[in-house]
């Protein structure tokens, strides 16, 4: 197995992130989204009896809601990073930085998968 | 990435008496120490650039070229004769290139006007083309402001000027909500602050609510004078509406005669950028206006001044 290695910043934002299938979108008061999908459960806890998948909802509000839904697998990251930094009139490296600690969140929870080019990540290793 | 590294130097960064213009990607990854002493290191997501570390000094009779001396001989280096990046304002300047493909470049500097002395190191281990653009582009437009004129501060998107004779006690550098704590020796303090973007600050919270959370911890509780008033500041040709309160601080019961002080703070509203702009001025004597005013009227001078130039 190979060790993990990081990826360089440059094809962190040449990834095109994209929203996983979710069960159900409701919209909230405040301009949000409640997003709730299926999600596979630790096997352990199958083994006191639980069921292998379980419902999981994440609120997001106006800000988020925007970010999860440019993941349309089409834009990579550095175009949902200009869009946000026009859009809200913020320097690029704040935008940039808020908006990739969020997809990380996004993707640790499995509201998003990020495509990576497996060509570009193998050409910067060589 | 080599496109990146032919950007030009569009964004500030101003800290503690002293700016720089970086790449607009760059950003501060850690900042340590205060206003006598301390460092920034700047770099982009991947990488740190470029580190830059600064002490004040008091003294008038300070040696500038004794302390370059000594930085060059604790670090057993021997500065270059030539090539060396020459920002205006610095004296006894010393440039000591890497000495090996992946070994730092440094440089020192002392800066009279600001009573600083400054030393950046410049990165070995990242690509020719980045070391290029902080040794050529970046380092050349540091510059200090003088120790008796306001001082300019920069960070992230928002940017500041406080009176001078103020100096840094605390800050708090959120994305979205930046603040930054002066004092001055005559005991006055001084709050600013920019929450962005304004309209979700605003969908969270009325105006005249966020004059009521103070950002940093007190003992002193806010005592109102008189109700919260409309008001509105001139800035770089435009005019800003909000509120502006004044009122007592005081320790709770049965401090409360002790060394109360006045307080008066505002915040405006400034649309075509997108941001709450908030500060807080109190002090032992009648509150000062003409301070709250200027410290509102100036930010964001690095968006609003042509191309962000001190």
């Amino acid at each position: 197995m190979s060790p993990r290695r990081k990826l360089d910043r440059d094809t962190v934002l040449s990834g095109r992130p994209e929203q996983a299938p979710a069960v159900r979108r409701e919209e909230r008061p405040n301009g949000g989204v409640k997003v709730t999908f299926r999600r596979v459960r630790r096997r352990w806890l199958g083994w006191w009896g639980g069921e292998s998948e379980v419902e999981r909802s994440f609120g997001l509000d106006v800000l988020g809601r925007e970010v999860y839904e440019s993941c349309n697998g089409k834009s990579d990251v550095k175009a949902i990073v200009r869009k946000f930094a026009q859009k809200h009139r913020v320097s690029r490296a704040e935008a940039e930085l808020a908006v990739t600690t969020f997809l990380k969140t996004m993707m640790t929870k499995g509201l998003i998968v990020m495509a990576i080019d497996k060509d570009r990540v193998q050409r910067k290793r060589n | 990435m080599a496109a990146r590294s032919r950007q030009s130097c569009s964004s500030s960064l101003a800290w503690a008496g002293w700016q720089v213009r970086v790449p607009e990607h760059w950003r501060p990854l850690r900042i340590e120490g205060a206003w006598e002493k301390g460092s920034i290191i700047l770099g982009d997501e991947g990488q740190a650039i470029m580190q830059v570390k600064w002490w004040r000094h008091e003294n008038e009779s300070f040696d500038g070229a004794r302390w370059t001396r000594r930085r060059l001989k604790k670090a057993g280096a021997k500065a270059a004769a030539d090539g060396k990046p020459a920002p205006p304002g610095f004296e006894n300047a010393a440039w000591v290139p890497g000495r090996g493909p992946a070994q730092a470049a440094v440089w020192y500097g002392c800066a009279p006007a600001g009573r600083l002395v400054m030393e950046v190191v410049v990165s070995g281990e990242m690509s020719k083309k980045d070391q290029r653009t902080a040794t050529s582009r970046a380092l050349p437009t540091l510059k200090v402001s003088a120790h008796d004129a306001p001082t300019r501060w920069a960070i992230y998107g928002a940017s500041f000027e406080s009176p001078a004779g103020f100096v840094l006690c605390d800050r708090r550098l959120k994305l979205g909500d930046i603040a930054l704590r002066l004092s001055s020796k005559r005991r006055e303090r001084l709050v600013l602050r920019q929450v962005y973007p304004s309209a979700l600050a605003l969908a969270r919270r009325e105006l005249a609510k966020w004059l009521e959370f103070p950002v940093f911890r007190e003992h002193r509780k806010y005592r109102p004078a008189n109700p919260p008033q409309k008001w509105s500041v001139e800035s770089f040709g435009r005019q800003l509406d909000g509120i502006r309160r004044a009122g007592r601080k005081r320790f709770p019961f049965p401090l409360g005669v002790l060394a109360p002080r006045y307080s008066a703070a505002a915040v405006v509203h400034d649309e075509q950028l997108g941001r709450l702009l908030v500060a807080e001025y109190d002090s032992r004597g009648a509150p000062d206006d003409a301070t709250l005013a200027d410290a509102l009227a100036s930010m964001n001078w690095a968006q609003l001044e042509s191309g962000g130039e001190a």
